[in-house]
Formats: structure tokens, C-alpha cells, sequence
């Protein structure tokens, strides 16, 4: 379980998320929605124990943020940010093999976990490829997969979807629920697709202008009202022939 | 895997047969079976020649141009640059300029030589990092800062260079970098600078390739991605530090050789660190080599050549970006 109190981060002179209470349960899939600039990101970054905490405490079970050296940190927590970087001729092994970094088991079991995260995500084909020669999805994955390397409990996953096409979307959609239930995950994400977004989460909050103005389920938060709150547009919210929620903004009616 | 293994050993052979080369050699004709006496503990004079004089030269050149491509190869790392080198950032040239103030100022004892050499090469370091410090170091920042101090640095050496042309003899060789003069002194009281680099960089390894990620990336893998860089920083001073202390300004060593290793394989950062450190010392050893054999009876600093390679290398790194439209 992840709670928050109280929080407020200021980058520079700018308040960017302010005095914002919520818990993530555990276990299950919490949905980050708003705007670009609404503070997802940099919520995300700050439960990843990334940057400073103005004022309020995030606890993970229980236990303040701050408490946790960043190698305890980083046993419990994986993130997988919008944007990461590493060289181009880096091999897709090597930088799933980094997530091992803050366990100290033996080669073996490391090996092992790399192997187990590459599989998970259908990607064991490119361990040997360098990054500079994948797609954009492949190369998504492949830092997605350092992530799952981790064994955390915890994954905080900054637009996971983002350079996926429909199938690929619609295989990580089918992954991270898998994921979530064999490996037991607490899943706290931001997407923009809200298709597969509300499809993968149990548990949705909004943003907006750095406050938190809704949380519930997907159900209670895709409401017509609270669409035009967050992202200022109407539509229609229907629900397809599988029983699955769907938006339908105004300018594709 | 397997075409590592094999540019690693034929590197390790190539170095062998180098220094072979080298120990043969010189402004004094040896022969084959003097060379092969080095090893058998013969005592002849032609013998101690080579054990007392080539083969310290020969050693030398091989771990100061080992430590500054292990130098050249965390600072490309940890700094997200391909340009980054200990020559470029200033760290060979504070070094540098420590020594020339050393030998004209100081007594020109040799003996510390090597601690004015460390000492200049970690103010340097010290400054461009604070230089470049603004809530975390920015790569283009840092080599910005590493330019500047490199320029004033090379700045300083030429005025000092010039106000002092009386007592230039060893200084001009200091600074245009070589290991001639050089003995089983210098090998022993640089040897456990270079041990610490080395083992250094062994202990380092995987936190060196963390940092090689963006910074909150590396953050989240359990690093204090500020304090490994400056540690990370350090160990590359002290490795292109020690290098200058005994060989002198050597061109662009730490800039071909992790480039060089990185198109051979080294594509993590323990197979790029030791790839760089052979090719280094390869390098290094090859131009102390042809500064024998080119206008023998006369010696030349291997300095020359590194420095010419260094510029047929920029120009060929150039004609192959253009090529690849970068």
C-alpha cells in the first residue's frame, strides 16, 4: 500500500503538485489521469523516490519515504520513466541486467530473473540487439523489461503504452494483469489512452493543476462531468460488447 | 561473446609482440638472443641494458597509456559524451601544468613529480565539476567547463614554458609526452596509483554503467547518482593524473582508445573499460616504439606521434559521421 499525505513538490519557484491525500491500494492497478503539465510525472517521480518532497510524507507500507537508503529503495520500487535514456550500443541483456543492481544475489539468480522479465514481455528475441537498433516500441520494452528485473513489489510506470501500437497496447494490457496477479504487483501508472488505461486500472485519481480533484474507481471517475473537469471536453461513456468502459469524446461522435 | 574473447586475446598478443619490439629497439643495436636473455636472467651488459633502461620505459607506457584510456572510458560514461577525455576536459592539462610548475619551481625532483602531477589533475577535475554544479552536473555544462580549464591551463604552461626558456631542457619532453629518461623508479612509485585505478574501476564497474543511464533512471536503481559521479570523476583524475606524471602530456590516448574499444565490442562497461585500457597501452606503447625506430640513432616523444594519430583519428571520425549523415 502506498499512501500519501499532504503532498507538495516545488521545482524550481513552480508548486507543481499541491497538498495532495490519496492511498494506492495494494495489489492492484491505481490509474494516474490529467492533462499534460497536471503533475503525473512528477508524481510518479516522486513516489519513485526521485525527487524532493516539499512538505507531506509518501509511506509505503507504512514506513516514511525518506527512511529507505536508495538501495532499499530500489528492492521495493521500479519505475519505468517517460523518457529514459542509455547509450545506443547498449544490448538489451546488458540493460535488463542493470535492474539487478540493487540485489545482491549471486550471477545466477540474476540471470535468471533477466531471463524471467524478458520472457514476460515476449522480448527475448532482442537481448542481444542494441538499443539504438530497436523501434521505439521494442526500445520502450526493453526498459520496461530492466524494470520487471527489479522483482519489486511496486511498479510505478510513466506511459507505459506510449509507442505501442493497437496490438502491442492490447498485449501489455494482457501482460501487466498477468503480472500483476503472478508477481503479486502494486501497479500505479499514468497512460493517455484512456482505453487502455481504464481497461488496466482498479483504482483511478485526476489531477489537475497539481491538485487532486477525483479518485475511485474507474467506474465512479468516468463520469461526463468529471471528463469535462479534467480535460476540459464531453463525450459519451459507453460500454462495449465485453462489458468494458469506453470514451467516446465529442470530436470523434 | 565469442568475437570479444578473440579481439581480446589478439590485442594481449599484438601488446606482446609490441614490446618485444620495443625491448629490440633503440639507438643501441641489440640482438634476438639479448632480448630473450631479458627473460632468462642473463647478465650480460647488452641484457641489462635492456632490463634497466628499455624494459621500465616499456612498462611505463603501457600503464600510463592503460590508465588514460580507462580514464577517457568512465569520463564517456558517466558524462553521456563521446568527446568526453581526460585531454579535453582539462584533466591532462591540469596535470600537466602542475608538473611544468613542479619541475621549475619545485626543484624538479622527480620523485613527486607524480603527487604535483595527481594534484593538478584533481583541481582540475574539482573545478570544472563546480564549475559545471548547478543542482546536479550537466554534461554539456561539464565539458563546456572542461574546455575552458583546459585552454587556461595550456595558457599557463606556455607562459611559464616561455618566461623560463633557459631551464627548458626535460620540460619541452614533459610536455610534448613520452616516456624516455624513465626508469624502474618511476615504475615503482607510480605503480600503486595505477594498482588503485585498476582496482578501482573493477570495483566500480557496474555503478560507472548505471551512471550511463539518465540520472533518475540510475537514481532508481538504488545509486546516489551525484556522489558516484564525483567518485567516478576522481578515479578518472587520479588514473590520467598518474599517466601524465610519467609519461607526460600523451595526445589524445583517452579519446582513441575508449572510441576505438567501443567499435571492437566493448559493449558493456567492463569489456569497454578493458578494451580501453589495452588499446591504450597498445597505442602509447606503439608511438614510445616508432619515436625509437623513426629517426634512430635519435629518439622522438611518443607524444608526436599520438598526437598525429590523434588528428588522423578526428578527421576519420568525421569522414565516417558525414558519411552516416550525423
Amino acid at each position: 500500500m502506498v499512501q500519501i499525505k499532504g503532498l507538495t513538490v516545488t521545482l524550481g519557484n513552480k508548486k507543481i503538485l499541491d497538498r495532495i491525500s490519496t492511498a494506492f491500494p495494494a495489489g492492484k492497478t491505481s490509474l494516474i489521469l490529467g492533462r499534460n503539465g497536471s503533475g503525473k510525472s512528477t508524481l510518479l517521480k516522486t513516489l519513485a523516490g526521485l525527487l524532493k518532497i516539499t512538505a507531506g510524507e509518501v509511506l509505503l507500507h507504512g514506513k516514511n519515504l525518506t527512511g529507505f537508503s536508495r538501495k532499499e529503495l530500489a528492492r521495493r520500487c521500479a519505475v519505468l520513466l517517460q523518457e529514459p535514456a542509455a547509450p545506443p550500443d547498449m544490448q538489451v541483456a546488458t540493460l535488463v541486467m542493470l535492474g539487478r543492481f540493487p540485489h545482491d544475489t549471486g550471477r545466477e539468480t540474476d540471470r535468471n530473473a533477466v531471463k524471467r522479465a524478458l520472457d514476460d514481455l515476449g522480448i527475448a528475441h532482442l537481448s542481444e540487439r542494441k538499443l539504438g537498433t530497436l523501434s521505439g516500441g521494442e526500445r520502450r520494452k526493453a526498459f520496461f523489461a530492466r524494470a520487471l528485473a527489479q522483482e519489486t513489489g511496486l511498479l510505478i510506470l510513466d506511459e507505459p503504452d506510449a509507442a505501442l501500437d493497437a496490438a502491442a497496447k492490447n498485449e501489455l494490457l494482457k501482460t501487466l494483469r498477468e503480472l500483476k496477479t503472478r508477481r503479486q504487483l502494486t501497479v500505479i501508472m499514468a497512460a493517455h489512452d484512456w482505453d487502455f488505461a481504464l481497461n488496466a486500472a482498479d483504482f483511478v485519481c485526476g489531477l489537475k493543476h497539481g491538485t487532486l480533484c477525483c479518485s475511485g474507481t474507474p467506474e465512479q471517475i468516468v463520469q461526463p462531468e468529471i471528463l469535462q473537469e479534467l480535460f476540459g471536453i464531453s463525450g459519451i461513456i459507453l460500454r462495449d460488447k465485453y462489458g468494458k468502459l469506453r470514451i467516446l469524446p465529442e470530436y470523434r461522435q | 561473446m565469442k568475437r570479444f574473447y578473440l579481439i581480446l586475446t589478439l590485442l594481449i598478443l599484438l601488446t606482446g609482440v609490441l614490446a618485444v619490439l620495443a625491448l629490440k629497439s633503440g639507438a643501441v643495436m641489440v640482438s634476438w638472443g639479448d632480448v630473450a636473455g631479458v627473460f632468462t636472467g642473463s647478465e650480460s651488459a647488452q641484457v641489462l641494458l635492456l632490463r634497466e633502461i628499455r624494459l621500465p620505459r616499456i612498462l611505463l607506457a603501457l600503464l600510463a597509456g592503460s590508465a588514460l584510456g580507462v580514464a577517457g572510458a568512465i569520463l564517456q560514461q558517466i558524462l553521456h559524451n563521446d568527446l568526453a577525455a581526460p585531454e579535453i576536459m582539462g584533466i591532462s592539462a591540469g596535470a600537466g601544468t602542475a608538473g611544468v610548475i613542479w619541475l621549475l619551481y619545485c626543484g624538479a625532483s622527480l620523485q613527486y613529480l607524480g603527487a604535483a602531477s595527481f594534484a593538478g589533475a584533481a583541481l582540475a577535475a574539482a573545478v570544472v565539476y563546480l564549475a559545471a554544479w548547478k543542482r546536479g552536473i550537466d554534461p554539456a555544462r561539464l565539458i563546456l567547463a572542461g574546455v575552458a580549464v583546459s585552454t587556461l591551463a595550456g595558457a599557463l604552461s606556455s607562459a611559464l614554458l616561455l618566461l623560463n626558456s633557459d631551464k627548458l631542457t626535460g620540460i619541452f619532453e614533459f610536455t610534448l609526452g613520452g616516456v624516455a629518461g624513465k626508469g624502474w623508479d618511476e615504475v615503482y612509485c607510480s605503480l600503486p596509483f595505477f594498482l588503485i585505478t585498476f582496482a578501482g574501476c573493477a570495483v566500480m564497474v557496474r555503478r560507472i554503467e548505471l551512471l550511463s543511464l539518465d540520472d533518475h533512471s540510475a537514481a532508481s536503481l538504488g545509486i546516489n547518482v551525484e556522489s558516484t559521479r564525483l567518485t567516478a570523476l576522481a578515479l578518472a583524475s587520479l588514473a590520467a593524473g598518474t599517466a601524465v606524471s610519467v609519461a607526460g602530456l600523451l595526445g589524445f590516448v583517452g579519446l582513441m582508445a575508449p572510441h576505438t574499444a567501443g567499435r571492437l565490442g566493448g559493449n558493456t562497461t567492463g569489456k569497454r573499460l578493458l578494451l580501453s585500457a589495452l588499446l591504450g597501452g597498445l597505442l602509447t606503447l606503439t608511438g614510445e616504439w616508432l619515436g625509437r625506430i623513426a629517426a634512430a640513432p635519435r629518439e622522438l616523444p611518443a607524444g608526436m606521434f599520438l598526437s598525429a594519430a590523434g588528428a588522423i583519428f578526428f578527421l576519420t571520425l568525421l569522414l565516417r559521421n558525414r558519411r552516416e549523415g550525423l
